[in-house]
């Protein structure tokens, strides 16, 4: 193991593996959000409303990733619409649904030129995120 | 003052309520644990480089290990209280402190090489430190119990600078709920 991982795995009991870079969506229960990236680079993240961040490539105009922000509020309205069950798996596509909806409501006063932005961010994220998904275990786990 | 080598998991920062006092936050394990399973090494050669700061780094070129890094947050030049978004727990979004960088570089780490290596820093960007303070965590996991502890470094990363102030996150007069300093 290298000298910075072994640093900081022993700092916070993280298991090391060989494993490579994957493309997988995580939940950061302390901070309450969803971070899916698929590239692994310095991203610059741009706030689009209050559920949602899409990350941009460090260099180049490209969405490599997106934070889901107040995550525990977004998962509380999928549980009841999905009835969702403990060993289940939440599309992050219907999650960013709810956010959308709920990012609208809380922006009733911007402009039309924002709202259509906004729209369309949410569009090129549920694109980006078609195909992902996070463990409902996950979010118990971090309670 | 740079944060200690030897303790890669406490971080020094200006205290919020006195810049001119420097505290001692401790890095979230959990944080830290997901980014590491998660092989998210880019987000850890920020971690070293930027936020902790005082790291060696793999020198571009002769590829030696020399020692490097930065500053760290101790070299932040604004600080936030308050992110604006929907949560349960309302309160805790009141509490969280984003403290503002301008580093003139990153830091990237391959997990084959030793530490972290510098890189282009991403454009039109600032770095923010989101961090809570000790008197409203509801844990302290594997908190340190001989070193005075203010605080946790919950997450970091890049942001889009302001069009009005480069050295400022965008939206920075809206998306928080006052400027400490």
């Amino acid at each position: 193991m290298t000298s910075l991982l072994k640093w900081l795995a022993e700092s916070s009991g993280a298991d090391v593996g060989e494993a490579q870079f994957e493309p997988i969506a995580r939940y950061y229960g302390d901070m309450d959000f969803v971070l899916y990236l698929n590239s692994d680079v310095s991203y610059r993240a741009e706030r689009v409303d209050v559920f949602l961040t899409v990350l941009w490539h460090p260099t180049e105009h490209k969405l490599v990733g997106i934070k889901l922000k107040g995550f525990k509020f977004i998962f509380e309205r999928l549980k009841n619409i999905l009835q969702m069950k403990d060993d289940e798996f939440i599309p992050l596509v219907k999650a960013l649904e709810i956010a959308l909806v709920g990012g609208l409501a809380e922006n009733m006063m911007a402009s039309i030129e924002d709202e259509k932005k906004a729209r369309e961010f949410y569009k090129e994220a549920m694109d980006l995120a078609k195909d992902v998904s996070l463990p409902v275990q996950e979010l118990a786990e971090a309670a | 003052m740079r944060s200690n080598r030897e303790t890669p998991n406490i971080v020094i920062a200006s205290a919020p309520w006195d810049r001119d006092e420097q505290i001692n936050l401790y890095a979230n394990p959990s944080t830290l644990r997901r980014l590491v399973d998660g092989n998210l090494n880019a987000k850890l050669g920020e971690y070293a480089g930027l936020v902790h700061g005082n790291c060696q780094e793999i020198a571009s070129g002769s590829g030696e290990l020399i020692d490097g890094g930065t500053e760290g947050l101790s070299s932040a030049i604004a600080l936030f209280r308050g992110i604006k978004r929907p949560r349960l727990d309302i309160e805790k979004d009141e509490q969280i402190y984003v403290y503002v960088l301008n580093p003139a570089r990153t830091y990237i780490y391959r997990r084959e090489e030793d530490a972290p290596r510098r890189a282009e820093k991403p454009v039109k960007s600032v770095f923010v430190v989101y961090v809570e303070l000790q008197e409203t965590l509801k844990s302290a996991e594997k908190a340190p119990s001989d070193i005075e502890i203010k605080g946790v470094v919950h997450f970091w990363e890049w942001v889009m600078a302001s069009g009005d102030d480069k050295s400022l996150p965008k939206d920075h007069a809206t998306r928080y709920d006052e400027r400490v300093w």
